[in-house]
C-alpha cells in the first residue's frame, strides 16, 4: 500500500514553474528521500503535501486520501525553517504541539521523557527553549515531530546543522521508526545523507524529478563504475576501447564502461600504460548518478540547439 | 477540538505573565487614585486643625465642651484644638488684647469667651479673622448649646451617662436618589465619569488586539507557523488566538470591575454624601461595558490580525496599524457632544458605523438610555461586520502568515481574498 502519492503536481510562482509535472508513489513502511541542489524544488514539494501551499495542477493523497484536519494527526512534520516558541520550556512546548494532535496529557508526558532521554536531553526538560544551542533546539524539533507517533514523518533538511554524531543519532531513530514500519519521506541537498537511509529515492533539479525508485535498483542500472588512481599522465585513457565516459576528479579517474566491457580488459591495458596505485571496481555514488543523469541532460539540450 | 487546545495555549500565556499580574493590579489603584483623589482633596484635603483659645468665665463649661466638639479629621486628630485660658472678669480686656495678636499671628485660628452669664443670656463672643467660616461658627454654636444643656442636667441630679444618652446626636444618613433622575451630578463630572470608561474601553480594545497582532508576527518570525498548520488549520489558529487573547482581557477586565464595585462600595460607605461621587457603577452599564468590549475586540482583532499577518517587523506592524488606532480615537472627538446630547443626530449616526458603534454606543448608553432598537441596529451592524473581517483577515491570514519579505499591495491582498 501507498502511504503517500503524488500525482503530476505542478506550482508556478511569478510564471515561473518552481516544480513541474512531479509525481511520486511512496510504499508504506520506508525511507523515501527527496534529494537534489538547492533551489530544486523539494521545499515547494514538501509544503504542498502539507497542504501549505495548493499545487496549481494535479492531486496528492496521503493513505489514499486528500490531506483533511483528521489526516494531520498521523502526519509528523519537520519544516525547513525551525522554530520554537523561545519563551517557553522545553516540556511545554512539547506538551503543545502534543496536544495539538491530539494526545492525551499521560501520552504526551511519558513520551516527551523516553524521547528526551533517548537524545539525551531529559536534564533540559524545564529550561526555556532560548537557553539552549542551536543543535539541541533542533533536536527538540525533531522529537516534536514524531512525538505522537506519526505513521507518516515528513522531514525537511532534517540534517541541516547538526554535527555528525547528531546526524547520526537522527538517522539510527528515523531506522527505528522504520522497523515500527513507519513511513518516512525526507529531503536533502546532500546526497551522501541518502546513501544508507534510504530505501527510495527520487532526484529531482529545477522543480522537475530527473530520476526515481529503489536506491538498489538505480544504482544497479547505473552499472560499476572503475576508478583509478595512478602517476603519470591521463591521455592514454582516450585509447582504451569500451570506456563510455571519464570523470576526471584530478587525482583520480572514475571511468563508466560501456555493458559489454570487461574491467579485467581495461586493468590489461592500463597497467602497460602507468603506474597504478588503486584499481577498484565501485557502485557509483548518488552525487555520480546524479551529475551524470543531469549532465546528460545538459548534453542533450546542447545537442538539440 | 485542536481550537480549545490554542485558546488555552494563548490565554494561559498572557495570563502567566508578571506584566500582566501588575498592570492587572495596578491600573485599578491609579484610576481610583484619579477619581477619588480629587474628590478626596476638594473634601477634607484643605481642612487643618483649628487651634481656638476659650476663656471659660462659667468655670465649669470648657470640660463639657472640649467632650462635644469631637468631630475628627481624616488623619484622626480633632478638628478643633481646644485651650483653655484662665482669666477672670478683672483681666479680661488685658487678656483679650494678648489672643488677638496671637490670632493676628495666626497662632490660634480664633479665640471664644464664655461669659458667667452665658446659661441665662445664651450668648457667647467668637473672634476670629474669619467670621464666615459658616460650618465652625454652626459647629461651636451648637457645641456650647448641648454643652450648656448637658451641664443643667447633671445639675437636675441626671446620672452623668444617662445625660449623654439623652443627648445623643442624631446622624442624618444620606442615601442618593438616582433612579428618578434626582442625581445631583453635575454634566462636567458625568463628563469625565464617561471619559474614564469609555478609555477604559479603548484601551483594552486597542491594547489586546495590538497583542494580537504581535502574537502573529512573534510565531511568524520565529516560523513556528507552518509546524502549527502541519497539526491545524490556518482559520482554527486564527480563531484560537482571537479568542484566548480575548478572553485574557475579559479577565482583567472583570478582575477590575469586581475591584471597582468594592472601590465603589468602600467611596459610598467613606464619603456618603451626595455630590461626591461623580458616576455610577450600575448592573446594566456593567452589562453593557462588556458586551461592546467583546464586539469591539473581535471587529478590531480581526483586522489587527490582518496587520499581524502580512507585515515583517514590529515596526512595519506598528506603522500599519496607526490608521487603525485612528478610527478608534475618532469616538473621543465626538465624546463631548455625545454627552451633551446623546441622541443627536451625529452621535446617533455614528452609533450604527461599525468601527466607531462600540464606543460611541456605549457612551450613549451611559448618559441615556437610547431606544432599543438604536442599541439592537448598532449590536446587529457589529457583528455582521464581524463576520466579514474575520472571513476577510482569515483569508489573508493563511497566506500572509507563510509569507515573508515585500509586503503585499492592496491588489495582492484582494486577491489573496478571491483565492480559493
Amino acid at each position: 500500500m501507498l502511504a503517500l502519492q503524488i500525482k503530476n503536481i505542478s506550482k508556478k510562482f511569478n510564471g515561473f514553474y518552481a516544480v513541474k509535472n512531479f509525481s511520486l508513489s511512496v510504499p508504506e513502511g520506508t525511507i523515501y528521500g527527496i534529494l537534489g541542489p538547492n533551489g530544486a524544488g523539494k521545499t515547494t514539494t514538501i509544503r504542498m503535501i502539507m497542504n501549505i501551499l495548493v499545487p496549481d495542477e494535479g492531486e496528492i493523497l496521503i493513505f489514499n486520501k486528500r490531506m483533511d484536519d483528521a489526516l494531520k494527526n498521523r502526519i509528523g512534520y519537520l519544516p525547513e525553517e525551525r522554530g520554537l516558541y523561545r519563551k517557553m520550556k522545553v516540556f511545554e512546548v512539547l506538551s503543545y504541539f502534543g496536544e495539538l494532535k491530539g494526545m492525551s496529557r499521560k501520552e504526551i508526558s511519558k513520551k516527551i521523557d523516553e524521547w528526551l532521554s533517548r537524545i539525551e536531553l531529559i536534564e533540559w526538560k524545564n529550561r526555556k527553549i532560548e537557553e539552549l544551542s542551536k543543535g539541541m533546539q533542533q533536536k527538540i524539533q525533531f522529537i516534536s515531530t514524531i512525538l505522537h507517533s506519526p505513521d507518516l514523518i515528513i522531514f525537511d533538511e532534517p540534517f541541516a546543522g547538526l554535527d555528525p554524531i547528531n546526524t547520526n543519532l537522527l538517522k539510527d531513530i528515523m531506522l527505528e521508526l522504520k522497523k515500527q514500519g513507519k513511513t518516512i519521506l525526507y529531503s536533502t541537498h546532500l546526497m551522501e545523507h541518502a546513501e544508507k537511509l534510504s530505501d527510495y529515492v527520487a532526484l529531482i533539479n529545477k522543480g522537475e524529478k530527473v530520476l526515481d525508485g529503489k536506491l538498489s535498483e538505480i544504482k544497479a542500472k547505473f552499472g560499476k563504475n572503475l576508478v583509478l588512481e595512478f602517476e603519470g599522465d591521463n591521455g592514454f585513457l582516450k585509447e582504451i576501447k569500451g570506456i563510455k565516459r571519464i570523470y576526471n576528479f584530478g587525482r583520480y579517474v572514475e571511468l563508466e564502461l560501456k555493458k559489454e566491457t570487461n574491467p579485467q580488459d581495461v586493468l590489461k591495458e592500463v597497467v602497460n600504460k602507468v603506474k597504478l596505485i588503486k584499481f577498484e571496481v565501485a557502485e557509483p555514488s548518488l552525487n555520480d548518478i546524479f551529475i551524470r543523469v543531469v549532465g546528460e541532460e545538459k548534453n542533450e539540450i546542447r545537442k538539440n540547439h | 477540538m485542536k481550537l480549545g487546545k490554542i485558546i488555552k495555549k494563548e490565554y494561559l500565556t498572557i495570563v502567566k505573565k508578571k506584566s500582566f499580574l501588575i498592570s492587572t493590579l495596578i491600573t485599578p489603584f491609579i484610576m481610583g487614585a484619579l477619581i477619588f483623589l480629587p474628590v478626596y482633596l476638594a473634601q477634607f484635603g484643605m481642612e487643618t486643625q483649628k487651634k481656638i483659645a476659650v476663656i471659660d468665665l462659667t468655670k465649669e463649661l470648657f470640660p463639657e465642651l472640649v467632650k462635644n466638639l469631637d468631630r475628627k479629621l481624616k488623619s484622626g486628630q480633632p478638628v478643633y484644638k481646644l485651650i483653655q485660658i484662665k482669666a477672670i472678669r478683672e483681666d479680661l480686656n488685658k487678656i483679650k488684647n494678648l489672643l488677638k495678636n496671637k490670632v493676628e499671628e495666626k497662632e490660634y485660628y480664633a479665640y471664644l469667651i464664655l461669659p458667667e452669664d452665658i446659661i441665662k443670656k445664651r450668648e457667647a463672643e467668637y473672634y476670629s479673622k474669619n467670621v464666615s467660616d459658616l460650618q465652625t461658627i454652626e459647629e461651636i454654636s451648637e457645641g456650647i448649646t448641648s454643652s450648656i444643656a448637658k451641664l443643667l442636667l447633671k445639675k437636675e441630679g441626671v446620672e452623668p451617662n444617662k445625660v449623654d444618652e439623652l443627648m445623643k446626636r442624631v446622624t442624618l444618613k444620606t442615601i442618593k436618589i438616582i433612579k428618578g433622575k434626582e442625581k445631583k451630578t453635575g454634566f462636567l463630572s458625568e463628563y469625565f465619569g464617561l471619559i474614564f470608561l469609555v478609555s477604559l474601553l479603548f484601551g483594552l480594545m486597542l491594547g489586546y488586539g495590538m497583542t494580537i497582532m504581535r502574537n502573529i508576527l512573534e510565531e511568524k518570525n520565529a516560523r513556528i507557523v507552518e509546524v502549527l498548520l502541519s497539526s491545524t488549520n490556518p482559520f482554527e489558529l486564527m480563531m484560537g488566538k482571537i479568542i484566548g487573547i480575548g478572553s485574557a482581557g475579559l479577565t482583567q477586565m472583570l478582575i477590575w470591575i469586581i475591584l471597582g464595585m468594592a472601590g465603589f462600595l468602600y467611596a459610598s460607605y467613606r464619603f456618603p454624601k451626595p455630590h461626591i461621587m461623580t458616576f455610577n457603577f450600575s448592573f446594566t452599564m456593567v452589562i453593557f461595558f462588556l458586551i461592546f468590549f467583546i464586539l469591539g475586540f473581535f471587529l478590531y482583532a480581526s483586522i489587527f490580525a490582518i496587520v499581524g499577518a502580512i507585515t515583517n517587523t514590529d515596526y512595519e506592524a506598528q506603522q500599519l496599524a496607526g490608521p487603525i488606532t485612528w478610527f478608534l480615537i475618532v469616538p473621543f472627538i465626538i465624546a463631548f457632544m455625545t454627552t451633551r446630547n446623546p441622541n443627536g443626530i451625529i452621535p446617533v449616526i455614528f452609533s450604527f458605523i461599525p468601527f466607531f458603534a462600540p464606543i460611541v454606543m456605549f457612551m450613549r448608553i451611559s448618559v441615556i438610555q437610547p431606544p432599543f432598537y438604536e442599541i439592537l441596529i448598532s449590536v446587529i451592524t457589529i457583528i455582521l461586520t464581524i463576520i466579514f473581517t474575520i472571513w476577510i483577515s482569515s483569508k489573508i491570514f493563511r497566506i500572509g502568515i507563510l509569507m515573508y519579505g515585500k509586503r503585499p499591495s492592496i491588489k495582492e491582498l484582494i486577491r489573496w481574498v478571491k483565492y480559493r
